[in-house]
Order: C-alpha cells, then structure tokens, then sequence
C-alpha cells in the first residue's frame, strides 16, 4: 500500500513538473503508402525522413523538446490521403511530409492550403519531398509547401549538360518518353536543352505507360532515325525493357536517363546497361570525406548504405531541420509562419553542395549528380559488378531553370 | 414496421454522428457512406439484374470529373449551380455514359457481359492519361467547393450532412425502382431472360436503361467524392475501384437491398480504421474476405436475417451454437493476429537494422507487451490459443450435430 502511495505521488509529480517544464512538442506526419503494392516505393522515402529526424533530435529537437513523428498510411487513394491528413491535423501535427505518388501530393498540398486559409494562426507546413512533376512549382505552387525534388526541366538541364561535357552527347539526339504527363515534360525539356547544347532532336516518341512488353519497334525505329544519342525519362518496366531491346539490337548509343537505380534495375538490364548516364539527385561518391562520413553514419543508424531516393529525403528533411534550428527557442511555441519563412533563407550543406529553397516558387535549388553504369563504381549495386560512377556535379546555379510564370504565390501578410 | 424503426434509427444515428465524434471520424464516415451508395447502385445491376459488371469504376469515375468540371465552372462563375446540387452533374454525367457503354456491353450476357464491362473501363483508364485537359494528368483535377446559404462548406460537418442527404435520397429511390413494375422486370432479366422477350418486352432496351440507372446512381456516388475531397485523378479509373465495389457487394450479400451497404460500410471502416494500426491491413481484410466467403457465402446481411429470423422462431438451439462458437472464434482470430503482428515486426527493415547493429533480437512490443521473438512462450502462447480456440468450435459443432441428428431423424418419421 505505502509503495503504491510513494508511486501514485512520483507519477504526479512527473507529470505536474513536466507539464510545467515541457513546451509543446513539434509533430510532424509522414503520409505514405505503406501497404499494398507502392509501399516498395514509398520505404526509401520514409527511411530518410527517420534517418534526418533521429539526427535532429540528438542534435536537440526543437525548442528543448524531441520532435514527434507520426506515420499515416495513405492506402495510397487521394481519398484515403485526405482522411489521413485530417487525422493528423486533428493529433496536432504542425508539418506534413509525404513524397511518392503526384496525385495524392497535389491532394495535400490543395488541403493544406485550404485549411491554412481557414485556420489562420494554426497554420500547417508541407514539404513535397519526391514528388517530381513540374506543377507543383508551377500554376499548383503555394506559399506553405516546399518541394524538395526536382522536376523533368531541372533534371535535363543538367544530364545534357554533364553528357556534353564530358563527350558523351551526340549531334543527333532521339527522345523517348512516356505518354502522361511527366513524360510530355520531358519531351519538352528534352527538346529545349539538347537544342541549347547545339545538338538536334532527330525523332521523338510518346509510348504507353507501363504497358509495352516489346521496345524493338521503337528500337528499330530510333536506328532508322541515325539517332547517336538518346534521351529518356522512362521508369520502372519501361526502362529495363527498353534498355534490354537496345542491347538485343547490338545499338552502340549514348543514353541518358533519369530511374536507372531503380532497385532490380541494373540486374535486370545486365551489361546492356554499361555506359548508360543516369542524373539523380545524389551519388554516394560525391563529396569525398563528408560523402563516406554520411554514407556510414546512415547505415550506422539504418543498417545500410543509403540507395535509391533516402539520400534525398534525408537532406530535404535536414534542410527542414535548419529552418528549425533558427526559430528554436527552449520552452516557445511552435510558430509555423516562422518555420515557413525561415525555410525560404536557410540552407544546408549536402557532401554534394548546397541545399536551399527559391523564394518565388519554393522550388529546391541542388546540385544534381550525373553518373554512369559502370564497373569501377565503388558502391555496386543489386548484387551486380555494376554500379554508378560520378561522372560530375552540376551546381546548384547550373541545374536551376528560371521560375515557371504561372507561380503566383499568396504570401500571409 | 420493426424495419422502418430500424431504418429511422440509423438515419436518426446518422443525423447526430457528428454531434460526438471528431471531424476525422465524420470524414471516414462521409467516404464510408459514398462506398455504399456505390455499391447500392452497382448491386442493382449485379445483384438484381444478374448482369456482374467488371468496371463500375468508370462510370464512378465519369461522375466525379463532371462534378469536378462544374465546380470550376461555378468557381470562375461561368455556371449558376446551388452547391448541394453538384452532384446531380454527376448523375446526368453517369447516365449518358452508362447508356452509351451499356448499349455495347449488354449486347452480350454472362461472362461476355463481364468481360466487355472491363474493356470498357479499361479503354477509359488507357486513354485518361493522355487528355490531360479532360482528366488533368498525373495531378489531376482540384477545385474549390462554393458557400450556399448558411452553409460556407469549409467544414466536413456541412459535407458531412451533405452526402447523408444524397445517399438517403438515393437509396430511397432505388428502393421505390424495386417496387414498380420496371423492378420487378429487372428481376425478371436476371431469373428469365428469354420469358422477358416472350412476354412482349424489347430485352436489349430493358438492359440498358438498367445499365443507364445504376451508372447513374453510381455518377452521383463518384460526384460526392470529388465533391467532398475538392479533387479528382485519373487513378480513381483503376481496376482497383471496380473491384473493391464488387469485393463490398459480395461481402454484404448481393441477395438482400440492403446487402451491399452493409459490406461497403463495414470494408470502408476497416480500411481506414484498421490502417491506422497495423500496416498489414490488407492482409486482414483479404482473410476477412476469404472467411466471409467460405462460412457464410450469402454475406453478412444475410448472417444478420438469420440471427433476427432465429429470433423469431425461438429457435433457440442455433443461437445457442452461435453463441457458443463465438468466443472460441475471437481466441482464433486473436492468435491469428498475434502471429501475423510478431511476424511482421520481426521482419521489418528497422527491426533488421537493429539486430544486425546489435547482433541480439531485442523484444517487439504488441498490445503494451513486451514479447521477447527468442522465447518459446512468444510463439507457444498465439500456437495454442489457435489450437484451443479451433479445438472448441470442432467440439461445439460436433455436439450441435449429434443433438440435431434424432431430431432430424424424427422430422424424417413425421414426414413419412
């Protein structure tokens, strides 16, 4: 009985004093498909986003608390995301972070912006962390998402770029693109920078998305065109196939590419791969020292070498952590108009180069690392001889492309 | 009379759900509702017509891009439309696409049937990614929802009292087609087909007004979604949708009028409830389905009608079992789950991560425990209790058999 007295008034006394000690902890929400067939995709994100957070949090939080992470599934409908939202709105998360699946980012994103008008003062922060179309900075952007991915313009610029200086763009280039409209995007960014390369666009094509078994006509079609290189933004299937076809016909072409690290990719393609140029947004080769010291600590923490897209959320999110850090103050509030605006003037050093918002569109301004598939790469990949050779880093003011005029954001007053 | 004050009460329980439960919840139930008033309009194809379409999800989907159409249109004022009223863009929008499609499709019956309702579907879902002013690419489609009298609609309570109108409103339609004449000659498609044409009735035509009606109800039930989530994407056009429709009909029971909205309100909160606490919900839901199935194929309004009739009869016996079966089939289903959780936890990639950090398995919390993944008894308790619970519902029916069988045996004497 006197145990439990001594204990009821332990428990009462932690609880009052933290009560009176503790601010209100920052929550945050990953939304994401964890189940079902797109949870594969969603896993990198997420694991970068835990990776940032624990880091963050050994750093000291926010205002002297951890900050809280909750992870909501989004059964991966547009629908289920909204619900999700509203449910982590109502536990109290102040920022939202979700990546993969366009549809239910342009989903979130409108809701945020909604409940933001309607709620003043309890406003909530998005950050687009994957979510690769060009819209979201574009006729979609708003003042409380930033959208730390690229977009099809961004990436182009800088694989034609690297590709031309290190020899391996042509003079004659053929665009390959799926028929939606990322891959219209691409055709059109594939357009404009091979032409500002000095190079021409002998061909091009609009296919299916996710539903051609067989790429030779389309292979036997670019061999007509004397094509010499060839630029693609094709993922999953589309790609593998593609590059097996190209391989079958024996074409000696350059490639360029956006998802060649697609896991299962490079053991699927096999040697019809080698030379390929991939541009992503990180390769675990850059940055020498502070490259491998992030690479250990990341598999420190996660159990593995960082691959496919963890890089990437680890640093957006980290690039969150800076904004954090400037308006951290021990036992404050949490102010997200604070957070929001410190975002648009903070950076944060990647192995790679700098990290940063644009103030206009709240694009990320990267550097972008362009590699290829080749065996002297020094992390190989998906149990191949192959990996990814760092061909060259195109920096932050290379890689940008101006704002998309159709932005207009409403910034609070 | 006992089903009318059952139907008041769950309307009256509708009407002050939001009163007690948070604005999340409304939500789910909003989506819920609209799953059912889906499956409502698809089962009078299915179930009443007997014809099992394989693509609803395009006339759903029709429905909701032409509400979503016209909210932009109101927004940039080119269209006078009261905000309540959206939906009905989407009625009209199901029709005209379901009697175009339906011509086509009801043109052939059975399988056949079946099989052009999904090329149909799939035609549209092939197609939508490439009209990107029509179906808004890969983004989609979002707009913004117009205040209408008192109602500003920035809250999901006056979304919320919304679709509970057009649900009400809709299924009390479909119910008042049941009983006239046309009903009953939907019926009549689906036990006689050739006795329709004999009697004097153009079979073709019959099929597809049939046709027409459910795309319509079920363009009304897509509208409600774009009307509530203020977007809509091309992916709604998935097979996905077509099948989690026939998957609620099924599971409700296609047989009784209000079979299908039971499964949809049932599936629909577990898919959003249970989410939120394992992310192996799906799996569950695939074993619920195949269970249903298996032990009661007639669905779960079905399961209740024989509960509610044994009750009548005083049949007490069979409740007697019922009741009996129950609580070893919860020690089943609890050993179920609790295998499948520890699996799953173990086999995590975080849990990985730290058993190859610190070569030992550390122990995986599940319902506030701590369960250590090297002990014996981790495993043993979840084993047993699948043993013991599967033990009593062999023992219960078997006893329940050897009771039922003199009776049976003197029902045999009277009979002769």
């Amino acid at each position: 009985m006197k145990k439990y007295l001594v204990s009821t008034a332990v428990a009462a006394l932690c609880v009052f004093g933290s009560a009176a000690a503790r601010a209100e902890p920052l929550k945050i929400a990953v939304i994401e498909a964890f189940s079902g067939p797109n949870a594969q995709t969603a896993i990198p994100f997420v694991e970068g986003v835990r990776y940032a957070i624990g880091k963050l949090n050994k750093e000291g939080g926010f205002n002297g608390e951890p900050i809280v992470v909750t992870e909501y599934d989004s059964l991966n409908q547009t629908a289920g995301a909204a619900e999700k939202l509203k449910a982590a709105i109502a536990d109290g998360a102040r920022i939202i972070i979700q990546s993969t699946n366009s549809a239910i980012t342009a989903q979130i994103s409108e809701d945020v912006r909604k409940y933001n008008l309607r709620n003043k003062g309890k406003e909530i922060l998005f950050m687009m962390e994957g979510s690769e179309a060009a819209e979201f900075t574009a006729e979609k952007c708003q003042f409380w998402a930033f959208k730390t991915a690229s977009n099809p313009f961004i990436r182009i610029k800088a694989l034609v770029s690297a590709m031309k200086d290190t020899g391996k763009l042509g003079s004659k280039v053929y665009s390959i693109n799926q028929n939606y409209s990322y891959g219209v995007d691409h055709e059109k960014a594939q357009a404009l920078y091979a032409k500002e390369a000095g190079a021409q666009i002998v061909g091009s094509t609009l296919h299916d998305t996710a539903k051609i078994q067989d790429f030779s006509p389309y292979v036997a079609q670019i061999k007509a065109s004397g094509a010499d290189t060839i630029l693609s933004g094709n993922w999953g299937n589309d790609i593998i196939l593609f590059m097996r076809a190209l391989g079958d016909a024996g074409l000696k072409v350059n490639v360029g590419n956006t998802s060649l690290d697609t896991t299962g990719a490079l053991s699927a393609m096999g040697p019809s791969a080698l030379g390929a140029v991939l541009v992503k947004l990180y390769n675990l080769e850059a940055g020498g020292k502070a490259g491998e010291t992030f690479a250990e600590d990341f598999k420190a923490v996660i159990g593995h070498y960082p691959y496919n897209e963890e890089p990437t959320t680890a640093f957006g999110t980290l690039l969150l952590g800076e904004a954090l850090k400037k308006v951290s103050q021990p036992g404050g509030k949490v102010d997200i108009k604070a957070v929001a605006l410190a975002l648009e003037n903070v950076s944060y050093d990647s192995p790679a180069g700098r990290w940063s918002f644009r103030k206009e569109d709240h694009q990320l301004l990267l550097p972008v690392a362009v590699s290829e598939v080749s065996k002297e790469a020094r992390y190989k990949v998906d149990g191949t001889d192959m990996g990814f050779k760092l061909l060259k880093i195109v920096s932050p003011e290379d890689s940008a492309v101006p704002v998309d005029p159709k932005c207009k954001m409403d910034r609070p007053s | 009379m006992m089903r009318i004050g059952l139907l008041a009460s769950i309307v009256a329980l509708l009407l002050g759900a939001p009163l007690v439960l948070s604005g999340h919840v409304v939500g789910v139930l909003t989506t819920a509702l609209i799953a059912v008033l889906f499956a409502m309009a698809f089962n009078l194809l299915s179930g009443r017509a007997g014809m099992l379409s394989f693509g609803h999800a395009a006339y759903f989907a029709i429905g909701g891009f032409a509400v979503i159409h016209a909210m932009q249109a109101v927004e940039k004022g080119l269209l006078w439309l009261p905000t309540p009223l959206l939906p009905l863009v989407g009625g009209v929008a199901g029709l005209i696409g379901g009697l175009c499609a339906g011509y086509f499709a009801t043109l052939r019956s059975g399988v056949y049937f079946s099989m052009v309702t999904l090329a149909l579907a799939e035609l549209l879902h092939a197609i939508a990614p490439n009209l990107g002013s029509i179906f808004g690419g890969e983004v989609g489609l979002t707009t913004m929802r117009m205040p209408w009298t008192s109602f500003d609609y920035g809250n999901e309570v006056h979304v919320y009292y919304t679709v509970v109108a057009w649900v009400v409103l809709c299924i009390g339609l479909l119910y008042a087609y049941n009983q006239t004449l046309f009903g009953r000659l939907t019926v009549g498609v689906r036990e006689a087909e050739r006795r329709v044409s004999f009697l004097g009735y153009n079979l073709h035509h019959t099929k597809i007004i049939v046709f027409g009606v459910s795309a319509m109800f079920s363009g009304i039930a897509g509208g409600l979604l774009a009307f509530t989530t203020e977007s809509i994407n091309y992916s709604i056009l998935g097979m996905g949708m077509s099948a989690s429709v026939v998957l609620h009909t099924f599971v409700g029971g296609s047989g009784v009028f209000f079979g299908p909205a039971v499964g949809a309100f049932v599936f629909a909160l577990f898919g959003s409830l249970v989410s939120d606490m394992t992310k192996n919900w799906l799996l569950y839901q695939g074993i619920l389905f195949v269970g249903i199935m298996m032990f009661m194929g007639d669905g779960l309004a079905m399961l209740w009608l024989r509960i509610v009739n044994e009750f009548k009869e005083r049949n007490w016996s069979a409740l007697k079992l019922r009741a009996l079966l129950l609580p070893p089939g919860l020690l089943v289903a609890a050993g179920v789950v609790t295998l499948l959780e520890l699996t799953s936890r173990i086999l995590d990639q975080q849990y990985a991560a730290i058993v190859s950090r610190t070569k030992a398995w550390p122990p995986v919390s599940l319902y506030g425990f701590n369960w250590n993944p090297t002990a014996l008894a981790t495993w043993l308790v979840p084993i047993l209790a699948i043993g013991a619970g599967a033990g009593l519902v062999f023992l219960a029916i078997s006893r329940a058999g050897r009771e039922a069988a003199p009776r049976a045996a003197l029902a045999g004497e009277h009979a002769r």
